[in-house]
């Protein structure tokens, strides 16, 4: 029996159903066997006394004329039943009168047999020949019967088939039914294997059942815990009552905070999902929830708190820094580009053309000065300006800005194509500032080509992966140098062959990186540059 | 007519000085006050010797003061019911812009940055002066 406890579930039930079938169709099988054998044997006895009693009518006449050949000819049809073996018809004084015997079986008996007997197979019959009440002779008759062992073995075929047959429906019968009888086993083993704490409370808010995890994090056993108010466990059991009548009223609660307070006073926060469950008729029986320890979850978040105020302060002096920078850092610069103007201006005659071309160097290197912490100004801004996202007409964007550009530099020819209706979504502000850039750059590189050509417009490598571009024929540059592209305050031109100070790219690069996509520039010496750009929705 | 009077509120005697130069070499003609902090600007409006300052007709006003700063120099002015219309220009370096929008809510009447390039400096006191002592007509007072 311990052998049959340890089996699973579902073996358990196959083994028992299994058991039940044979046991019932060998009773059965016993009964019927038992039963027929019975019937067929009193059967077979009334239709031979029948038969017998049928000759013996029909001997009366052979008998009393004495007619042997008559009452020969009259035994002949009984070889038609090949069951019947003898027969025999007996005179008053019990000599044979006549005989019929099938080939190789024995002749029937000399003595006249009486009444009926059935030994080694064999049934025997006998009945009287009455005529005018006075016994003048008797028939005989032997006839073959199944033997009981034989009927039993072809019973047992049937029987053997009827289990193969039974088993074939009531195995699968029963794989089906093990889930249904077994679930309520396997939710209890569901609810033990959580690590989280599961409880079940009936509609008076008792609970009726709790897992290990319950124990554990209330320092209450499953005992004492079941059958009490499931409210008491909690820091603030009002709220907790709220929780269970939000699950009966809504059907479900997500997401609940409440605290669990151990017996030893540690307070767990958790989160509770509960929902209720009902019987078949929709009657609701009680609620099960589940409980998540999101006290890890809490220490992070305070964690990420302190880490945001940490960067809000650090964003502050980064703040303060770029103020002081514009003011504190411009100043200076300024004195020394307006004294060197003045002492050109005012000394002019004692300063020689080597010391007024100091001057001029002084002064165009303070303006570049000037120019690098504007640059450098615009770079933080970019980093700080708050975004906003709202559908952007690129086309008609880097449209506006060519038509800017040729305005302010009409000694150029360059010829543009823009792809229409190019829109993207993103923050206009900062959208406009990296196509001021991107066109500025390519305005810029294609100065010194007589047919300068400028392109806007979109690739698509697939449905999700498109790319923005502008391309241009202008200086272009060295693959070798690409990683230096973005870096601010990097330069791949000298300043004397296209000026600038190298923050372009480093913003265009920010701009993109803050909507969340991705930049990236292929160029040829002498044949042009092209800029490729991703934004994502 | 009597020279305009133009006050300077400055403490970076650089500044100080250009400034004078730029207004000197733009031949505009005018008293400039000058006053190195925030107090001393607020003394010339509101101090002792307030009755006898004359007023100006434009107060070129940098933000970044030590004591008081420019802007609070800026509300005082916008507070009082005797200078509230007074014309005044914040010429400042900063183009931080919660400045702007600070300067502009406590109604400065224009801003302008300071360029470093002493040319384009020039250039913006030129116009500064031509506007503010030529072209602008003055509250009644």
């Amino acid at each position: 029996m311990r052998a049959l406890t340890d089996l699973r579930i579902r073996t358990k039930l196959s083994i028992i159903i299994g058991l039940t079938c044979l046991i019932a169709l060998l009773m059965a099988f016993v009964v019927i066997v038992g039963y027929d054998n019975y019937t067929y044997q009193t059967q077979k006895q009334k239709e031979l006394s029948a038969q017998a009693e049928i000759l013996a009518s029909g001997m009366i006449a052979p008998l009393e004329f004495d007619d042997h050949e008559a009452a020969t000819e009259y035994l002949k049809p009984l070889s038609t039943n090949p069951q019947i073996l003898s027969a025999a018809v007996y005179a008053a004084e019990g000599a044979i009168f006549a005989s019929y015997s099938k080939s190789n079986s024995p002749p029937a008996p000399n003595a006249i047999p009486t009444g009926i007997k059935i030994h080694n197979g064999l049934l025997s019959v006998s009945a009287p020949v009455i005529q005018n009440r006075n016994v003048v002779g008797s028939v005989y008759v032997q006839e073959s019967i199944e033997p009981l062992t034989q009927r039993i073995v072809r019973y047992g075929g049937v029987f053997i088939m009827a289990i193969i047959i039974s088993l074939f429906i009531t195995l699968p019968i029963a794989l089906r039914l093990h889930y249904a009888i077994a679930n309520p086993v396997y939710a209890r083993s569901l609810i033990e294997a959580s690590l989280d704490p599961f409880i079940t409370i009936n509609p008076q808010g008792i609970i009726t059942d709790v897992n290990s995890a319950t124990s554990q994090v209330t320092g209450v056993s499953r005992e004492k815990l079941i059958g009490t108010d499931f409210s008491t466990y909690f820091t603030e059991p009002d709220k907790a009552r709220d929780s269970y009548r939000q699950v009966f009223n809504e059907g479900s609660v997500t997401d609940f905070p409440l605290t669990i307070r151990h017996t030893d006073g540690v307070m767990v926060d958790v989160l509770y999902n509960a929902s209720v469950y009902k019987d078949e008729h929709g009657k609701v029986l009680g609620v099960f929830a589940a409980a998540r320890d999101v006290t890890a979850q809490k220490t992070a978040e305070r964690e990420i708190h302190k880490r945001t105020a940490e960067l809000q302060v650090a964003n502050k002096e980064l703040e303060a820094f770029s103020y002081s920078v514009s003011h504190d850092l411009r100043a200076p610069l300024r004195a020394i580009d307006g004294f060197s103007q003045a002492l050109l201006e005012d000394c002019a005659g004692q300063l020689d053309q080597q010391g007024r071309g100091y001057l001029d160097r002084v002064r165009a290197a303070s303006q570049r000065m000037g120019i690098l912490i504007d640059d450098m100004l615009e770079l933080a801004r970019i980093s700080r300006i708050e975004m906003q996202h709202t559908l952007l007409d690129l086309s008609t964007m880097a449209n506006d800005i060519l038509l800017e550009l040729a305005r302010n530099d009409d000694q150029r020819k360059v010829e543009w194509h823009i792809q229409p209706e190019l829109y993207i979504k993103g923050d206009p502000r900062l959208i406009r500032v990296m196509m001021d850039n991107l066109l500025g750059n390519a305005w810029k590189y294609t100065s010194k080509q007589s047919m300068a050509r400028i392109e806007v417009g979109k690739s698509v490598h697939h449905e999700s992966d498109i790319e923005y571009f502008v391309k241009d024929n202008g200086a272009g540059f060295d693959m070798a140098y690409s990683e230096k592209l973005f870096g601010a305050f990097q330069r791949l031109h000298a300043v004397t062959e296209f000026p600038g100070t190298g923050v372009g790219l480093a913003i265009v690069q920010r701009i993109i990186h803050r909507h969340g996509g991705e930049v990236r520039g292929e160029g040829v010496p002498g044949q042009g540059a092209a800029f490729y750009f991703s934004l994502p929705d | 007519m009597d020279e305009k009077v133009i006050l300077l509120i400055e403490d970076n005697p650089d500044d100080e000085l250009l400034t004078l130069r730029a207004l000197k070499n733009n031949n505009i003609n005018a008293q400039v006050k000058v006053a190195r902090d925030g107090q001393e600007a607020i003394d010339y409006f509101f101090g002792a010797e307030a009755s006898v300052n004359p007023t100006p007709a434009v107060v070129l006003l940098d933000l970044k003061l030590p004591k008081v700063s420019g802007l609070e120099v800026l509300k005082r002015i916008r507070a009082d019911e005797k200078t509230e219309m007074q014309p005044v220009v914040i010429l400042t370096s900063s183009i931080e812009e919660q400045d702007l929008i600070t300067g502009y809510q406590l109604g400065a009447n224009s801003y302008i940055r300071k360029p470093v390039d002493f040319g384009q400096f020039m250039e913006a006191v030129r116009q500064l002066g031509l506007y503010w002592l030529v072209m602008n007509e003055l509250p009644p007072s």
